[in-house]
């Protein structure tokens, strides 16, 4: 019950959000409610077994019994830091949210907890059909949150968002039923069950671009492609960012995105290894441009947030690049990326936001000499500088080391390549950093009379900076739980198979004598 | 014990960094820079502590391990520590040094704003200095490499609201990335390689391999990798040019990071590989080239500049040049030695420079200074002591140890004689400048202003002048060349060659005679006190017409003075066009090309939505229809193509 609690809470919050008469304790409420949500998930984590690459805490049973689909959560070492992620960034986005959202409270709210739902769904779904309906129901509050709390060209950003990613969308459903075909042809059952279609031998013939799995694959892989978003299906982020309101952005960077790596860990990759390592070359190396092209991007933005924007896109090439290199190192590494980029995109979300809502303004040109005048928030802005250009001892650098150095072993070529996004990564961060915190103070900021980091920052800032150290300095602590089944895909990447921990099985069979028993 | 004195030693100046650093907006330096100072004179007794410690041990090293940092598949990076007689040379210098460059740091930022960010951001130079030497495998080392580099660029841009200064800090930083990606790869070919990055592994599986005879071999490649990220940090060709800029930082910093300890960072590093490294006489060859390269090109910009802070910062990348081109002609040891001497009188040369300065309300040209050898005594005597040791006269330190590495270019297996050659003419330019600079700022007449009233510094200013003075007066006798030792009663011997020499590679020097030796140093010598003095006789007694000489040599002048224009070059060849071509990809390939690629995308959509709105007459059947034949297609296709 475990996962659908963690699924279905959320839904259930945003109705008593939507439906609570005191629309002054809306925040409140909402952050209680994310507050028990994170309770939950540690919860979940402390019963968490790391010592084994099977699907835990299952839940399955019938739902389309005609068509095999099923109501199937699981959670293993993959997908549990997701999870952990998401509910760990919400409470700290309601905090956020208390000065930004001044509108429609109740309904942003309820949208906030919506998005919840879909996407720890799509990270807990082993049914295809479960997991494309999370996937695809996200986009709806997210679209709203920027088409209605947004900035000055939110409908556009809004639409552009909605169609792009629904455009990839409609690939992947094509894709999922081919599978399901081709598994009632292989076995006589229609199943949407990854643990049976990973079993499924589908036609690939090497040499030929266009086999069967190709193409399955290709509609995965644009669907999530552009989730990411890989180079040169991007577009739709800066805008996308730059428009939605803070909050929306944090979501938006911190969790939103890893749907699309997510998706190419669990589905793409492991249902099509053909297919995917045929391909390896082609998404190894669109993620080296997208590493290269978004910080070289990013290095001519005037906006802030535009410029994080990109940055987001260059990070998000690296995951590609070391899950594309298929061995652990690299898979490790684009796992801890993942959440990395959680951590400190997300933070500099924030961080932009705080600053936005003193002076109103984003063009990096309005600044310079911040440091004199927000002490505080500056020291917060370099840390999470230093975790984004991956600086030891930071989160930055683990996540970045890996895939780096998985991408190098794979094909040093890509690696090579790819590092210099380490360098021009340093280059846009601390050239906007110089221009906005450092030489004089730009007497208009002077004359607003600006107000240091508050305790609500606090409250949003210092959570990220521990994760930041802790992460960078014991990666130990949170990669025991996912060194299992990081192994096992690496090491059975062509026949990948997940199996259900015993003591799922064992109480079911128990339930099942019970029964039999009674009778 | 071991392992508590090494916690100490790493966390002393941690909690210094958090105490300073929690109470920046105070401005008492007085406690400020006794919490820092005494942060790492606590590492400083834990180093001496656990230096005997090591010196009773067989073989001489402590290894303690902490915890495992990294480990995913084959790879492991423990955080673990290693002190033997290298590193712990290094720890006695950072901390050592470091101590007393933190006690004259309290005099001079005495009337800062900030003392307690200056002293914070101190210690944490100091705790990743440590991690870069102690480190038992490269990994470690990166953190510290790339955690040095962090303090730099805090300390470089100190005074940030002068955006000069804080240029200054995020070139170093920018440069020494590209230096770090270098060494990045070095570090993936040596995994892939060796399939360990722990020192002592690769220093026993590097002795099973075959030397490498060509270019394109890995562990070749691998140190030319290295060396990239080498050059960044010690400031070699082609990124030396971050290191004169970092002079905008305050004075003591340029001392300790840029002089005595960050810069060497790199020759550590390469004499920690040389087993390694020998395996690669090509790779060894570009160092060595590089090594004397840097080493002329720093001596000679130094020639023309009037900034004294500048004059510095081009004698350490000359020096540093020197170190380089020892441990590119495999002589390893004297290359430590040249580290260590010129930690010291580098130090103190700069320490110096920063009492002068702060006598002279922050005036850092040498023009507007003269005869402050009367006005400041200690400051003169001690700088006169580091002018005779960077000069190389004997017996003062730097004589045994830049001879000792010339003696190496000129005999060793990987020497050539135009090394030799380069060495000696950069060492004559820098007994000119030097001399110039001692001329200017503290001999002849006074050019002061008239506002400026120069005093000599607090005591505890010149207190750390002093320790460093006698340091750089001395230290020399710990690596007296054998051929000198036998001349010199008591036949003092070779500590340094004692310790170090069983821990790094050995390269062939054949059997050099003794009038050889004698003869190499004897030319040095002469060159140094003929430029010397040369210098002497044209600032102060002016019996040789310098503006004449000037003008006969103008174009060289002028392409010293301007340092060869490679900071111009870097910008209008390489940085400018990179950020034109960047706002082409944005405003052309992202926002013309791939958005109107997608405008077109959905165009034709909706374009075909309106011719299909006939379609759509809300009749559910027609819809179901029209699906199901979309889906057969798109079913037929996949099943055609299997």
């Amino acid at each position: 019950m475990m996962l659908s609690a963690l699924t279905f809470l959320p839904v259930v919050f945003a109705l008593l959000i939507i439906f609570n008469p005191q629309e002054k304790i809306t925040s409140k409420l909402a952050l209680v409610f994310s507050g028990l949500l994170f309770v939950l998930s540690l919860v979940l984590l402390y019963n968490f077994n790391p010592n084994t690459s099977d699907l835990q805490f299952v839940e399955k049973s019938a739902w389309i019994p005609q068509l095999g689909i099923q109501y199937f959560l699981g959670i293993d070492g993959i997908s549990l830091w997701l999870v952990m992620l998401s509910n760990f960034l919400l409470p700290l986005v309601i905090i956020g949210s208390l000065k930004s959202i001044k509108v429609k409270v109740k309904s942003f709210y309820a949208a906030l907890f919506l998005l919840q739902a879909s996407m720890i769904g799509s990270f807990l779904s082993l049914d295809l059909i479960l997991f494309y309906i999370f996937f695809e129901s996200s986009l709806i509050p997210m679209a709203l949150m920027i088409g209605i709390w947004g900035g000055d060209k939110k409908v556009y950003a809004s639409f552009k968002f909605f169609i792009y990613t629904m455009f990839g969308s409609v690939f992947m459903l094509a894709s999922i039923i081919c599978l399901m075909l081709l598994n009632k042809s292989a076995t006589g059952e229609f199943s949407s069950s990854v643990l049976d279609l990973y079993r499924i031998d589908i036609a690939f013939v090497d040499g030929r671009f266009f086999s069967t799995q190709t193409l399955l694959f290709l509609g995965f892989a644009i669907a999530f492609a552009i989730k990411v978003p890989m180079f040169p299906l991007h577009t739709w982020l800066p805008d996308a960012h730059v428009q939605a309101p803070t909050p929306g952005s944090v979501i938006l960077a911190g969790v939103m995105l890893k749907m699309g790596t997510y998706g190419f860990l669990r589905f793409a990759i492991p249902l099509f290894p053909d297919a995917s390592s045929q391909l390896s070359w082609v998404f190894s190396f669109l993620a080296v441009i997208g590493i290269i092209y978004g910080a070289l991007v990013a290095m001519v933005q005037t906006d802030i947030k535009k410029l994080v924007a990109y940055s987001s896109v260059s990070h998000m090439g690296y995951i590609i690049l070391g899950m594309f290199a298929f061995n652990e190192i690299g898979l490790t590494g684009g796992l801890y990326q993942m959440l990395n980029h959680g951590i400190s995109t997300g933070a500099l979300f924030f961080l932009v936001g705080m600053i936005y809502d003193r002076t109103h303004t984003r063009e990096i040109s309005a600044y310079g000499g911040l440091a004199k005048v927000l002490p505080i928030y500056t020291i917060f802005f370099l840390i999470i500088t230093f975790s984004s250009i991956a600086v030891p001892l930071t989160n930055g650098f683990v996540g970045e080391f890996y895939i780096l150095l998985g991408a190098y072993i794979n094909e040093p070529f890509w690696g090579a390549l790819a590092i210099l996004g380490v360098v021009l990564g340093a280059t846009y961060m601390l050239w906007m950093v110089k221009k906005v915190f450092f030489g004089a103070t730009n007497p208009n900021l002077v004359a607003m009379n600006l107000k240091d980091i508050t305790i609500s920052e606090y409250c949003v800032l210092v959570p990220l900076v521990v994760f930041v150290f802790w992460m960078g300095i014991f990666p130990g602590h949170f990669l025991k739980y996912s060194e299992q089944s990081l192994s096992n895909l690496s090491n059975n990447i062509n026949n990948y198979e997940l199996k259900i921990a015993d003591d799922f099985v064992k109480s079911k069979e128990l339930i099942t004598k019970t029964l039999k028993a009674s009778h | 014990m071991v392992t508590t004195l090494f916690a100490v030693l790493f966390l002393a100046p941690v909690f210094g960094f958090l105490i300073n650093g929690l109470n920046f907006r105070r401005s008492n330096a007085l406690l400020a820079g006794a919490l820092g100072t005494g942060a790492v004179m606590i590492s400083f007794v834990c180093g001496v502590l656990l230096f005997q410690e090591m010196m009773g041990t067989i073989p001489r090293s402590l290894n303690p391990n902490f915890f495992t940092w990294l480990e995913v598949g084959s790879f492991k990076a423990n955080a673990a520590f290693l002190m033997d007689p290298i590193s712990g040379i290094m720890t006695l210098i950072i901390t050592g040094v470091g101590s007393l460059i933190h006690l004259f740091s309290i005099g001079y930022m005495s009337h800062d704003e900030r003392p307690f960010k200056y002293f914070a951001y101190l210690n944490l130079f100091i705790f990743n200095m440590l991690l870069l030497v102690l480190g038992d495998n490269l990994l470690i080392t990166f953190v510290g490499w790339e955690g040095v580099g962090l303090c730099s660029y805090l300390l470089i841009g100190f005074w940030f609201s002068d955006e000069k200064k804080a240029a200054a800090g995020m070139k170093a930083f920018i440069t020494n990335r590209i230096g770090d990606a270098g060494l990045l790869i070095g570090i993936f070919i040596l995994f892939t390689q060796l399939g360990t990055v722990n020192y002592q592994e690769l220093t026993s599986y590097a002795s099973a391999l075959a030397v490498e005879n060509t270019w394109f071999s890995p562990i070749t490649l691998a140190m030319i990798f290295l060396f990239i990220g080498v050059c960044g940090k010690s400031a070699q060709i082609p990124l030396y040019v971050w290191l004169p800029d970092a002079m905008a930082g305050p004075t003591p910093v340029s001392a300790l990071i840029h002089a005595a300890t960050m810069v060497t960072a790199g020759v550590y590093l390469l004499i920690r590989m040389s087993h390694v490294l020998i395996l690669a006489p090509n790779a060894m060859m570009i160092i060595a080239i590089v090594g004397a390269a840097t080493a002329l090109l720093g001596a000679i910009i130094g020639i023309t500049q009037w900034d004294i802070k500048k004059i510095l910062a081009y004698s350490t990348v000359s020096q540093l040049g020197y170190m380089i081109l020892g441990v590119g002609v495999g002589a390893f040891v004297p290359a430590f030695f040249h580290l260590m001497t010129h930690a010291f009188f580098k130090a103190l040369m700069f320490l110096g420079s920063g009492s002068v300065i702060h006598s002279m309300h922050e005036e850092q040209d040498i023009r507007k200074m003269g005869g402050l050898a009367r006005l400041m005594p200690i400051t003169h005597l001690t700088f006169f002591i580091g002018w005779l040791a960077i000069i190389g006269l004997p017996p003062f330190s730097g004589f045994f140890s830049k001879d000792e590495i010339l003696f190496y270019a000129f005999v060793s297996q990987q020497s050539s004689i135009l090394l030799w050659l380069v060495g000696v003419i950069g060492a004559g330019c820098t007994a000119f400048y030097m001399t110039r600079l001692m001329c200017f700022t503290f001999w002849g007449e006074s050019r002061v202003a008239s506002d400026i009233h120069p005093h000599e510094s607090p005591f505890s200013m010149t207190i750390p002048l002093v320790i460093l003075a006698l340091l750089a007066a001395f230290a020399g006798l710990l690596g007296i060349p054998h051929i000198v030792s036998e001349v010199i009663p008591g036949h003092p011997p070779n500590i340094l060659e004692d310790l170090l020499g069983p821990l790094v590679a050995k390269v062939k020097k054949g059997h050099p005679s003794a009038a050889l030796e004698w003869g190499l140093i004897f030319v040095s010598v002469l060159v140094a006190a003929s430029m010397a003095l040369f210098s002497y006789f044209a600032y102060i007694r002016r019996s040789i017409d310098i503006n004449k000489l000037t003008l006969t040599m103008k174009p060289v002048y002028n392409l010293s003075l301007n340092k060869f224009y490679v900071d111009e070059f870097y910008f209008t060849k390489i940085i400018n066009p990179i950020i034109a071509g960047s706002k082409i990809l944005w405003l052309h390939i992202d926002v013309m090309f791939i958005d109107k690629i997608t405008y077109y995308v959905s165009d034709v959509i909706i374009k075909g939505g309106a011719y299909n709105k006939k379609a759509q007459n809300g009749n559910f059947q027609n819809y179901i229809f029209f699906m199901s034949i979309g889906l057969a297609a798109f079913l037929v296709m996949i099943f055609a193509f299997s």
